[in-house]
């Protein structure tokens, strides 16, 4: 159970003027957001400017719109903000930064498996998803873990090499802070 | 996009109090994955959304003596992760494996796969070759029924709107079991045939067998002259081979946007094949 989840009130009956206030964390940051009963994850995140957050098929079957939610990857097109109360977000912007990119990130334009890149985001969020659960995976966990996303310019080989590259970075990492 | 509000109870005796409080109908919320898409196309519209997905009376896998209990809100996901599954429940299992995407097997909800009724749906399927029961909640009042009763068509059930779906039980019992679909690809595509055998032999005699097909029918198809032709029997690649040919006849496929009725009921026949091959041949 999250921190936030523990604290989080029950949602009351009525919402005011049709609208919600519920108590997520997105990317590190906790606060009160106000939701509309109809508004999915995607659309409130959206509209407060998580913008690497992608619509694509909005139907859950490409995968663009993939957030972690509590660290689980899940399709925020077909969740409703609402569910969300109690909940810590990643979107791509909670990775890294242009001046401190996550070891996935580099990876990504390292092996350039990043063309257009609107399936990226939802790419690398699975991929973190895998690596924080198995630091080492296999070409078939690899793949296997991103069944969901759909890519439409540069196929399904470059994404691969590139968790596969981040896995070593990230492992690297670990040895030289171990021996720091 | 529909609802007016979204209720979110604490506790499973909320979920009957904003029941009746919600007028002019409510739905029940679970993984939203069917749902919020029906909903955008003007489907099951109702005011009221009532969010059963973190009610803990719907939560958690259990091995008892007797029976397995799944939760109705678990996910695929933790369905196919869960060791006692994979243990006693090897067709659920496989079925929960190769269901929709991954984000989507983190969101969909065994309960919601039921209620949602579709003749195509996986976990549907090899719940009803595992023999499940779903135990069934309204306004309190609990009643246990085999899940295959609920299904009357498609997206058709027996449930009443404030029917809650609150858990599956199996028997516990040491059995093979398998799961095959056909999709137009591996991963990620609706079934246009799928296959769920579960079934205990002693000495190589088969004692149990249920055979499902789904996505060649209105609801799950359930070929009993194939069941009743393996039974009793040591099966060997001529008895399945006609068994096979049993599960083809009793299917009623339909053209649809995913394949032909002719092709459904051809595959129907191999894909049976398949499984009862790799249920009764396989020698541990």
């Amino acid at each position: 159970m999250t921190a936030v989840r523990k604290t989080a009130k029950a949602i009351s009956l009525t919402a005011e003027n049709g609208i919600f206030s519920i108590e997520a964390a997105v990317n590190g940051v906790r606060g009160s957001w106000r939701v509309g009963a109809e508004d999915t994850l995607l659309s409130a995140l959206r509209a407060n400017g998580w913008k690497g957050v992608k619509r694509g098929c909005d139907t859950g079957e490409c995968g663009s719109c993939t957030v972690l939610v509590d660290g689980t990857p899940e399709l925020a097109c077909l969740k409703l903000a609402v569910s969300a109360h109690g909940r810590e977000i990643t979107t791509i912007e909670g990775l890294g930064s242009p001046a401190e990119p996550h070891p996935l990130q580099e990876a990504f334009v390292e092996a350039g498996a990043v063309q257009c890149g609107f399936c990226i985001p939802g790419m690398i969020l699975v991929s973190k998803a895998l690596l924080d659960k198995n630091p080492e995976p296999s070409e078939t966990q690899i793949r296997h873990a991103l069944d969901g996303n759909l890519c439409r310019c540069t196929g399904y080989v470059k994404q691969v090499e590139a968790v596969r590259l981040a896995a070593g970075k990230i492992k690297n990492r670990e040895v030289r802070r171990a021996g720091q | 996009m529909i609802p007016v509000t979204v209720v979110q109870p604490k506790k499973l005796s909320g979920v009957w109090a904003a029941a009746r409080a919600a007028k002019g109908g409510f739905k029940f919320l679970a993984g939203g994955t069917d749902l919020v898409i029906n909903a955008r196309h003007g489907k099951n519209a109702h005011r009221v959304w009532i969010d059963i997905s973190g009610l803990k009376e719907l939560k958690g896998i259990t091995e008892g003596r007797d029976k397995i209990r799944i939760g109705a809100a678990e996910t695929a996901a933790a369905v196919c992760s869960s060791p006692a599954v994979r243990k006693w429940l090897p067709a659920l299992a496989q079925a929960c494996r190769h269901f929709a995407s991954p984000p989507l097997r983190n969101m969909a909800t065994l309960g919601g796969n039921c209620a949602n009724a579709s003749p195509s749906a996986d976990a549907a399927c090899a719940l009803c070759a595992e023999q499940a029961a779903a135990v069934i909640s309204r306004a309190g009042k609990i009643r246990r029924v085999a899940a295959e009763s609920l299904f009357l068509g498609p997206k058709h059930t027996a449930l009443s709107p404030d029917d809650l779906i609150l858990a599956f039980e199996f028997p516990r019992r040491a059995h093979r079991g398998v799961f095959i679909k056909l999709g137009a690809r591996e991963s990620f595509a609706i079934s246009k045939v799928s296959a769920a055998v579960a079934a205990e032999l002693r000495n190589g005699v088969v004692c149990s067998l249920s055979i499902r097909l789904g996505a060649v029918g209105p609801k799950i198809v359930r070929p009993e002259s194939a069941e009743k032709l393996l039974l009793g029997l040591r099966p060997g690649a001529a008895a399945i081979a006609d068994a096979a040919r049993l599960c083809a006849e009793a299917v009623s496929p339909i053209d649809d946007v995913r394949s032909t009725a002719a092709y459904r009921r051809d595959m129907a026949r191999v894909i049976s094949k398949r499984a009862l091959e790799a249920v009764l041949l396989k020698t541990s």
